[in-house]
């Protein structure tokens, strides 16, 4: 059976991240458990990022993908130690939706495209069991955007999560090969703005998804 | 512009860093090198603690400031750092232009070399460099540790990067037809790109050119 992170020490993480603490301290909790470590170093270790040398301590792998990265990369091994009866190809389809919200919203709300890709990440496993997902984020120390993105329809990151839900079918069939180009009418974004979007947001997805 | 923007960047020392995250050297070693430059120090605290990024709390070390970061945001920031002291009598809309060009190179790589994006971008950064002080430049990319194939992108024009080079220059100076929906003849080397594709990038390099100017 394979190895699974504590999803205390996710909260841990993310809430630390999100508080911008010490380098020291974000190692110390990724330190404590070792699965989390292992994951950390394949990742930053694999193929994608192409490195010359291997890194083996944890401060370094941290530093080297910085806090924004290693955020997106904690929320996807929360989200997949939620979702534990989805399949890879799943997760993975979770993460799609998840980039396609933080690559849209930087064009359309930059200043909240971290948030957006929490919104998407979660709004799967919001969608399941609510109150258990509002309960986590409050210990996180999730901002109280993201609660809104998932809780409230109008919120800006509601509505962008309702927009982010339409285009990911004609995605997902883009990605098959079905399509050529995205069909959605929208006068927020351009055609060729939605059809790299996709293209961007499977690739991001693939790269985190084999670390899981 | 304020007086740390003003101090004068020792070359040698951003060009070690380069090499060093480049070489993904480990995070100390990173961090020595950079406080060998008290200048360099100084602005890159300034930039992590500039509105830009929103920080909750101010960051005052320069190892929490390269984590925070990572190493590739840092790498492209260095970049920055070099083409505007190399080019010291640039004025911003100058600037603005190089770092317009950077990422429109960019964004090519990405849809013709998707595996060398990072090398276009450098290639396109440090191009107005070769304009300015020709072969020189082989000699400063080398010491750095800058790959081979970067260096035949800006000196030689039959090389990949170099035939992304001529066909980025070209459309750079059709973006704004492009982007305002003239019809225009788009460059032959970019047939396997769709124009709204390229009007795409147009749009993507000038936003990005943008957000990173107003942090210098």
């Amino acid at each position: 059976m394979e190895e699974r992170v504590e999803r205390h020490v996710l909260l841990r993480l993310i809430k630390a991240l999100n508080e911008e603490e010490e380098l020291q301290t974000i190692a110390q909790i990724i330190s404590a458990d070792p699965v989390l470590t292992a994951k950390v170093l394949k990742f930053v270790n694999s193929a994608y990022f192409n490195l010359r040398r291997t890194i083996s301590s944890v401060e370094d792998a941290i530093a080297y993908l910085g806090y924004k990265k290693l955020k997106e990369v904690a929320f996807a091994v929360l989200v997949s130690s939620l979702l534990t009866e989805k399949s890879k190809e799943e997760i993975e389809g979770v993460l799609t939706f998840a980039y396609l919200m933080k690559l849209t919203a930087k064009r359309h709300l930059p200043e909240l495209s971290e948030e957006a890709f929490m919104v998407g990440v979660l709004y799967p496993v919001y969608t399941e069991s609510p109150e258990e997902v509002v309960k986590i984020l409050k210990e996180a120390g999730v901002s109280k955007t993201v609660i809104e993105g998932l809780t409230e329809e109008k919120s800006p990151l509601g509505i962008l999560r309702n927009f982010a839900l339409k285009l990911l079918p004609y995605c997902i069939k883009l990605n098959r090969g079905e399509i050529e180009d995205i069909p959605v009418k929208t006068t927020k974004f351009k055609k060729t703005f939605l059809t790299k979007v996709c293209l961007d947001a499977t690739y991001e997805a693939e790269k985190i998804v084999k670390l899981l | 512009m304020s007086s740390i923007e003003n101090l004068e960047l020792k070359r040698e020392v951003m060009l070690k860093l380069i090499k060093a995250l480049l070489d993904g050297e480990e995070l100390d070693e990173i961090a020595k090198i950079i406080s060998m430059d008290p200048n360099l120090s100084a602005r890159l605290l300034k930039f992590i603690n500039s509105p830009f990024f929103g920080l909750k709390k101010e960051i005052k070390s320069i190892v929490q400031a390269i984590a925070y970061l990572g190493y590739r945001n840092l790498k492209d920031y260095v970049f920055v750092l070099l083409t505007s002291s190399l080019l010291k009598n640039a004025n911003r809309d100058e600037i603005k232009r190089i770092l317009k060009f950077a990422y429109l190179m960019r964004e090519l790589a990405k849809r013709l070399i998707p595996e060398h994006e990072d090398e276009a971008y450098m290639v396109g950064i440090l191009e107005p460099v070769r304009e300015e002080i020709g072969e020189e430049i082989k000699e400063i990319l080398d010491k750095a540790g800058v790959s081979d194939y970067v260096i035949a992108g800006l000196l030689d024009p039959t090389s990949k990067l170099g035939e992304l080079k001529k066909d980025a220059k070209e459309l750079m100076g059709i973006c704004d037809e492009l982007v305002s929906g003239k019809e225009v003849g788009l460059p032959a080397g970019l047939s396997e790109v769709k124009r709204d594709e390229l009007t795409e990038s147009c749009i993507l390099a000038e936003d990005s050119a943008q957000s990173v100017l107003s942090t210098l």
